[in-house]
């Protein structure tokens, strides 16, 4: 049980018992946060991290090569120990009392032997073929796995080996591996919301940004700053829509992932000479025209979720700090498109000035939520882009050095001002709680 | 506890792990008892895996495909992917060895191929002259015991030593796909030796002396049994072979003394185990000169950094070469050198 459903708990028990609330509210309330699958992430790091080692032991033993070992006894040895790892993790999964850590990290380790036999099929019969493919195929053996039983290791793993391989295909082998978003699109996401896993729709989201990212770097670099940039709003804006859904947790991975993505492409795009790539000819392959086009889908597909959300009413005072964030962010995604559409060259300040503003409010907006929600990684957000703007335009921006000495220390004071900001209204929380 | 409908959903994603390293291994099993086995001449250069202990990457000659090997239509084409499936097509070049006898995207009809991938963009040389292509066909690692890589380099020998080419055995499947069996050493191992080198050439200096280098060819029998090789006429075994890295290279000219002759017995010279036999070659001398712009010319008048490798061919089988036992029969090529006497 998390700490937060511990405290929702007692906290309830305790209204119970004061008589604010009845029997059936209680049951109401707690549904309404219902509890996910998801262990303690160091329970989950650790059985992960065991079961990578004992992976690599395995591999290095493999590693001895030694000849008087024979073809087959090494085939045998590579398939019982698989075989063995999976089955003792089933045969353990029918004993009482159950220890869903055990069985989740013998099948983990059964999952690294898989990787470290596909290895050792390859030296046997020294196969020497393209070998990003061992990786993709040891994917598929995890997604499998993180299906059937469900597991949140098989899931975690699964992504980070499809990360690998699309990464190893676009910059050791300069190839686009398309496969690679729809893998994580179709075969993560769906478990992720499934199981109601806010940490691994983050992961999901972040690796489907990142290799969709390869995918078009592997074709041409020029559209991928306004491809990201349209992702990432789509994903903050469907942030907005997912209280309303019957999985409200996915409303924080949502926005970390979109905000992250949307601040880097903000940060480039603010950036004069960087901006004029907006409007150079994205649509001449077919395969950027469709990832462009999927992502503009999204795009209006979650602007469309967000009104209809706001449609409902509902919201908060706090809500308005999102609202204005989506709202900054659709300006920058009208400005992309209309950059791209009527294929404006060089661009210059002309394009780098809306960005430049359009993140300066989108960090004076977190500072001013994150303070509201005392939620600090919101408060760090708006504050690192405030420090990387003024240390990243040192050299161009200002003529002298009392002019960037006066911009870093007003950005002290600043940051100094929004630390007691944050302070005061932690203690205005805490004493109204008390 | 896993519910009885996950837990056969859990049994059939670890069945197909096993199904598909099963799978794996039983392709290459089929082809390595199967396939029709072939033997690759490689030099071979020694790396080391962390997580496999040591290997041996191999590299033939199979491996780069000269252009005028090239299917025609192939040759002329410029923008080539990357990991394009190329066939190679296969001839015996003597002592159960085989050599490329061309390249191309569509499988073969019938004989030996191998299947592989171009390993990099088609190679464009310089003034965008094609140089050939570059195909892997994942057979370039050989995984051996730990520590007995070096050990193979060894008897690989060094740049400055007699060198003995490994020959890997190869099973070939039907659709070209290769299986590495095992490996063997060349009965015949080979030696070059600069003897003299020119003076180095100077800008605007008149160069003096003698502009080509003059080497030394080591053949010797690296075998457990006699062996034969032919040295015949005016060094006539021996060919001068350019090495193409850009624009083709001005051509040997065929040499006269060699149009007619053939062997005889007192040609063949019998080696013991471990016996050499040496000539030496003198590039200056006219046997050895290559034609440029229709003059010939020694190699060292050439501008630029022109590569040349001599190659011993066994003469095609005449009396009384054809019945002579124990004869080395098939083509080896020293290392690389250059005009100035350096050896690659």
């Amino acid at each position: 049980m998390s700490r937060q459903h511990r405290w929702l708990r007692q906290e309830v028990a305790r209204w119970r018992a004061e008589g604010l609330v009845d029997e059936a509210l209680v049951q109401r309330l707690l549904a309404r946060y219902p509890e996910t699958t998801e262990r303690g992430w160091g329970r989950i790091v650790l059985s992960a991290l065991g079961a990578v080692l004992v992976g690599l032991g395995v591999i290095l033993v493999f590693a001895y090569n030694w000849q008087a070992i024979p073809k087959a006894v090494k085939l045998a040895l590579a398939f019982g120990a698989l075989a063995a790892a999976h089955g003792a993790a089933m045969a353990r999964d029918r004993r009482q009392p159950p220890n869903r850590a055990l069985v989740e990290g013998l099948h983990a380790l059964g999952t690294m032997l898989f990787g470290a036999a596909i290895w050792l099929v390859a030296q046997i019969y020294h196969i020497d073929e393209h070998y990003p493919n061992a990786f993709l195929v040891w994917s598929l053996g995890a997604l499998a796995l993180a299906w059937a039983m469900p597991s949140l290791v098989q899931a975690l793993l699964a992504l980070f080996l499809v990360a690998f391989w699309a990464g190893v295909e676009v910059f050791q082998f300069r190839a686009a591996m398309h496969a690679a978003p729809l893998l994580v699109a179709a075969g993560v996401l769906p478990l992720a919301w499934r199981r109601r896993s806010p940490a691994l729709l983050f992961w999901a989201l972040a690796v489907l940004v990142a290799v969709t990212a390869f995918a078009v770097a592997g074709i041409d670099f020029d559209p991928l700053v306004a491809l990201l940039y349209v992702t990432g709003a789509a994903i903050l804006i469907a942030s907005i829509a997912a209280p309303e859904t019957s999985f409200p947790e996915a409303e924080r991975p949502l926005h970390a992932v979109g905000l992250f993505v949307v601040l880097a492409c903000n940060f480039v795009l603010s950036f004069p000479g960087l901006a004029g790539y907006l409007g150079r000819q994205h649509f001449a392959r077919p395969e950027l025209a469709a990832y462009l086009g999927v992502a503009a889908t999204l795009f209006a597909a979650s602007l469309a979720a967000a009104a209809w959300r706001l449609s409902r009413g509902g919201w908060g005072r706090l809500d308005a700090y999102r609202h204005g964030q989506a709202a900054l962010i659709a300006v920058g995604v009208a400005i992309v498109a209309g950059c791209m559409l009527a294929h404006v060259k060089g661009g210059g300040w002309a394009v780098a000035l809306p960005f430049k503003v359009i993140g300066l409010a989108l960090a004076t907006l977190l500072i001013l939520e994150g303070s509201a929600r005392l939620q600090p990684r919101l408060v760090g957000a708006g504050c690192l882009y405030f420090a990387l703007i003024t240390v990243s335009r040192y050299a161009d921006l200002f003529g002298s050095l009392l002019a960037r000495a006066a911009v870093f220390v007003a950005l002290g004071v600043g940051l100094f001002l929004v630390g007691n900001f944050y302070a005061r209204n932690r203690r205005r929380a805490q004493q109204v709680r008390t | 506890m896993t519910r009885p409908s996950a837990r056969l959903w859990i049994a059939l994603a670890v069945t197909a792990q096993l199904a598909v390293l099963a799978s794996m291994a039983a392709e290459r099993e089929w082809i390595f008892r199967t396939g029709q086995v072939v033997y690759l001449r490689t030099a071979p250069v020694d790396p080391r895996d962390l997580f496999r202990g040591d290997f041996v990457r191999l590299q033939y000659e199979i491996n780069h495909v000269r252009p005028e090997g090239l299917d025609p239509l192939l040759a002329a084409a410029r923008d080539r992917r990357r990991h394009e499936v190329m066939y190679t097509r296969l001839r015996p070049a003597g002592e159960g060895l085989y050599e490329a006898a061309g390249a191309g995207t569509a499988r073969p009809a019938d004989g030996p191929f191998i299947r592989g991938r171009t390993e990099d963009a088609w190679r464009l040389g310089w003034r965008g002259a094609a140089v050939g292509a570059v195909v892997k066909y994942g057979i370039e690692q050989l995984f051996v015991e730990e520590g007995a890589g070096r050990a193979i380099e060894e008897r690989r020998g060094a740049r400055d030593q007699l060198q003995v080419p490994m020959e890997v055995e190869v099973a070939l499947s039907p659709g070209g796909t290769a299986v590495i069996r095992g490996y063997r050493w060349s009965r015949l191992g080979m030696k070059l030796e600069v003897v003299r080198r020119p003076e180095p050439r100077r800008p605007n200096v008149p160069q003096v002396g003698p502009l080509s280098p003059k080497l030394r060819i080591t053949l010797a029998n690296a075998s457990d049994a006699p062996l034969v090789v032919v040295d015949f006429a005016d060094r006539c075994a021996f060919h001068l072979v350019p090495v193409d890295w850009g624009p083709p290279l001005p051509p040997p000219v065929a040499a006269e003394s060699c149009r007619t002759a053939a062997p005889t017995a007192a040609d063949l010279i019998t080696l013991a185990p471990g016996a050499a036999h040496s000539v030496e070659i003198d590039l200056v001398e006219p046997r050895w000169h290559v034609l440029k712009d229709g003059k010939p010319v020694e190699i060292g008048a050439l501008q630029g950094f022109a590569q040349y490798r001599l190659e011993y061919r066994t003469p095609e089988p005449a009396a009384p070469l054809a019945q002579t036992a124990n004869l080395w029969r098939g083509r080896m090529a020293s290392q690389s050198f250059n005009a100035s006497g350096v050896v690659d």
